[in-house]
């Protein structure tokens, strides 16, 4: 992509280099704030998902609903509303990948996207997919942006 | 992912779902999957060859964001973010001929979310001027797909002469 101001900054380019696979070690370290954002999912705590989240990036959540009634949502949070929703209560959560998310990484920019499903009081109520888009700065991954699908119909049981 | 107002919407009187069947005969669909999820970058790139933001705009959802992360020849890092309306009008009329190119893009699609990953190539009068690899996450909403947002990389280091 392009954006104007840094292309004027840009020199002359050179020879090819193709991406290589991803590491285990670079691997780990992208999912490293997933997991600790599902951990906090878990304990219902925002904090714990705050700091995963370049919080003044500008980024948001955005999910995009099936109902089994065939109808559709999609909405889009800032991230304060999502991490005002996290909060102790009645219920407990839990969230995971089932399976492994495949993972991209070039230089500073990552993305994970796999399945996941989400329990409530021990038993699964939503399934889809997450797609998060994660920044590295300052040597540390941190998530700009996620976007998921959510249904109830056709989910595991565990 | 977790939003809990959406997940009570889900009751379980929801729950009943139709296991309907598919119509027997479905119509087949004009273009691929791939094809409908790749049309607003196609649209990108042509608003781009075009330089003309308003079709820019038009693929990405008014809350588009777009975030660069660049690496300098120096070596130096930077990460810009930008809203979708800021990275179109920075797209203007001009002199020069812009062509972006994608190379073997993965493309994963669930429902009514998508995800391309894709290295890239940025040429300038037929000059490639910078690389990197593009990530769109992409949603469909009435029955259109859109980009929500696009991350890149940016390097002048590396890249392909073509």
């Amino acid at each position: 992509m392009i954006f104007l101001p840094l292309l004027l900054a840009a020199g002359a380019p050179a020879a090819e280099k193709a991406p290589g696979p991803v590491s285990a070690s670079d691997a780990a370290a992208v999912m490293a704030p997933l997991k600790a954002w599902f951990a906090g999912i878990d304990a219902t705590d925002a904090g714990a998902i705050r700091n995963q989240i370049r919080i003044d990036g500008g980024g948001g959540a955005t999910v995009a609903v099936n109902r089994p009634d065939g109808t559709k949502l999609v909405r889009h949070i800032s991230w304060e509303d999502y991490l005002a929703k996290i909060k102790p209560g009645e219920h407990r959560y839990h969230e995971q990948f089932t399976g492994n998310p495949l993972i991209r990484i070039d230089g500073d920019i990552a993305m994970v996207w796999g399945d996941f499903t989400l329990s409530v009081d021990g038993k699964v109520a939503t399934c889809g997919v997450d797609h998060f888009d994660l920044v590295r700065e300052n040597g540390a991954w941190k998530v700009q942006n996620v976007t998921w699908s959510q249904r109830t119909a056709g989910c595991p049981a565990q | 992912m977790i939003l809990l107002p959406l997940l009570l919407l889900a009751s379980a009187a929801d729950q009943k779902a139709s296991d309907k069947l598919p119509p027997a005969n479905p119509l087949p669909p004009p273009v691929s999957e791939e094809g409908q999820v790749m049309a607003p970058i196609n649209a990108m790139f042509d608003g781009l060859a075009r330089r003309d933001s308003a079709i820019i705009l038009a693929a990405m959802r008014p809350d588009a964001t777009a975030i660069v992360a660049a690496e300098k020849p120096d070596g130096t890092r930077s990460v810009r973010r930008l809203t979708g309306a800021e990275f179109a009008a920075g797209v203007k009329p001009g002199p020069e001929r812009f062509e972006e190119r994608l190379s073997d893009p993965a493309i994963e699609i669930d429902g009514d979310i998508a995800m391309v990953w894709s290295p890239y190539t940025f040429l300038i009068d037929g000059k490639v001027h910078h690389c990197g690899v593009d990530h769109f996450d992409l949603v469909r909403e009435s029955g259109s797909w859109k980009v929500a947002n696009v991350t890149w990389s940016s390097r002048t280091t590396g890249c392909a002469a073509q």
